[in-house]
């Protein structure tokens, strides 16, 4: 394993444009949770204090803090992604391979490098959360409640890279491993598109009478699942005036998790099995 | 002799196109194997296979006497097609990483980057050598543990004469220590020049294996003229020692099945009223041995 790691390391840190980006990724997430600290957003005219919404007090701001960081694991994918596909460019997959790397050895050195980027973000993030929720913006909250969302958050990134790591082998190329995974994720709606109208169709084509609320078979679809681990917080402006909290934290929905957890285990299987049984 | 490598009916089919049909040869220690086909006659992919790259569709192989794995890879060198690094990392580093592949000694890397003459580049990146100097640190990868067979997919592909004759130089130093080699080439003159057994590969199909001088059997051949070719021939035909008679160029080709000395052959037709005006007595090159083993069998 230190092995692997090892080989990892040479491919990743030495390589000069991979180690900026990577080191940018996480400077960035600093830079964000600084500046969320400080920014008072217009909307409507009206200058929004963050904090004072409360949008950095315990539980909330683990759900509102890890929706955001969120957003970033693009840029560790496109990292992930471009790592990958160039071992097929560059042919070096195959001069691994012949030296004696064997392919599960290949694969679980990706993975590894994905899990270490997924906890590392996730430790990042912690004492991001930490250093606000507890010193900049002190609230009454208990730093612990709503901590399910650090791994939620680690689970959910976890998940996106082991997504794109099977369309990188899949598709081989850079460019179109990126694409792969926005037409996958454009299927995805599509198919939401299609459920909805075959609800609307039962329910005699009456629109209004389709529950956005209810079960929805393709929100359990790969990157819909991703997206779903971690909500958009519920945000109430109007509670502000009543005096009530604005923010109110959503409970992590399990049965997200365990699809989740589920395509983990199947992206990384269908991976394995592109890289055993193609020719290179 | 040991065996270094054995290859029992090999087959891989790529949908309808049979790549490598039904392969089977071994490779003994010590010696210098060349595979010699043109080009898509299945050497990369008998290559690809043994080395864990192709699955096969059927068929086996066994390095070292062992069922195949990766551990035994790391005892083999090998350069496919053309040389495979990471462009953005140094020499130092990408030899680093084949080092921790193979699980070989840091140590190493210095003294294989002197061999092939790359020392004083070893911290230049991958992407600003030239395709020679890249070549050459293919092969101190492929050297990196001392490894006990050494696989070269032609190997001289694409580089100038001054390349090709460095590349020459340092393969033939590798045999000459001991290393067995196996060299893939669809170039005669340089397995010729550094075989000492040949593997012909035709259509995926073994067309002969065997000892580079043994490959075709052949007695030679005799190049002759006389002031009546047309007698000459039908004098030649009414004899037997001849497998084939032809007509290339000015002069009558008249291909030997039994030995026969050229001043026995000129008694002969001496003796039948032919006074030759030519008469010189050949080996095939290799080159021509091999293009008449492709057209016997097409």
């Amino acid at each position: 394993m230190l092995r692997l790691l090892k080989i990892e390391w040479n491919k990743i840190y030495y390589y000069k444009t991979a180690r900026v980006f990577t080191i940018l990724y996480f400077v960035m997430l600093l830079i964000m949770g600084g500046i969320l600290a400080v920014i008072k957003p217009d909307v409507g005219g009206i200058k929004l204090n963050l904090a004072k919404l409360g949008m950095f007090e315990f539980p909330v701001i683990w759900q509102n803090l890890t929706y955001l960081f969120a957003i970033a694991k693009i840029f560790l994918a496109v990292i992930i992604i471009t790592n990958v596909t160039n071992e097929y460019t560059n042919g070096t997959l195959k001069q691994n391979l012949i030296d004696g790397l064997g392919k599960n050895e290949f694969l679980i050195s990706k993975i590894t490098t994905n899990a270490i980027f997924a906890v590392f973000s996730t430790l990042f993030v912690l004492v991001i959360i930490f250093v606000l929720g507890q010193f900049v913006f002190p609230g009454e909250g208990s730093f612990f409640n709503g901590m399910e969302y650090l791994l939620v958050y680690c689970l959910k990134l976890f998940l996106f890279f082991s997504i794109c790591l099977f369309f990188s082998f899949f598709l081989k190329k850079s460019a179109f491993a990126l694409l792969g995974v926005v037409v996958w994720w454009m299927i995805e709606k599509g198919l939401g598109l299609v459920e909805f109208l075959y609800k609307a169709m039962v329910k005699k084509w009456d629109f209004e009478k389709v529950d956005p609320n209810g079960f929805w078979l393709t929100e359990y679809l790969p990157l819909n699942t991703s997206a779903n681990l971690i909500k958009l917080p519920n945000f109430n402006p109007l509670n502000f005036q009543k005096g009530e909290p604005v923010f109110m934290l959503v409970d992590v929905d399990y049965s997200y998790i365990i699809t989740g957890v589920g395509y983990l285990l199947l992206f990384t299987f269908l991976s394995f099995r592109l890289l055993k049984k193609r020719d290179l | 002799m040991e065996k270094v490598l054995e290859i029992n009916h090999l087959t891989k089919k790529f949908g309808r196109l049979t790549a490598v049909d039904d392969l089977s040869f071994s490779v003994e220690k010590g010696n210098v194997y060349g595979l010699l086909g043109p080009n898509g006659s299945g050497k990369s992919t008998t290559l690809g296979m043994i080395l864990n790259v192709v699955n096969p569709t059927q068929g086996n192989w066994r390095w070292f006497g062992q069922e195949h794995s990766t551990e035994s890879l790391k005892k083999v060198g090998a350069i496919i097609e053309r040389p495979n690094f990471y462009p953005y990392l140094s020499a130092q580093k990408n030899l680093e990483i084949v080092a921790q592949i193979k699980g070989a000694d840091y140590s190493k890397i210095d003294e294989k980057l002197k061999i092939v003459g790359l020392s004083e580049r070893k911290k230049d990146k991958f992407a600003t050598f030239s395709l020679g100097m890249k070549q050459r640190l293919a092969i101190a990868a492929a050297m990196l543990n001392d490894p006990h067979v050494l696989i070269l997919d032609e190997p001289t592909n694409g580089l100038d004469p001054q390349g090709i004759i460095q590349i020459r130089e340092i393969i033939l130093t590798i045999a000459s220590q001991g290393t067995t080699i196996i060299l893939a080439s669809h170039l005669l003159d340089e397995v010729e020049k550094v075989c000492s057994h040949v593997v012909i590969l035709e259509k995926g199909k073994t067309l002969y294996s065997g000892r580079v001088e043994e490959m075709t059997a052949s007695f030679g051949y005799f190049e002759l003229n006389a002031s009546d070719p047309k007698n000459l021939k039908s004098v030649l035909e009414s004899m037997e020692y001849f497998e084939r008679i032809s007509q290339t160029g000015i002069y009558l080709k008249a291909i030997l099945k039994e030995d026969l000395s050229a001043e026995s052959l000129n008694k002969l037709l001496f003796e039948k009223g032919i006074v030759l005006t030519h008469l010189v007595k050949r080996k095939e090159s290799l080159e021509n041995q091999f293009l008449e083993l492709i057209q016997n069998r097409n």
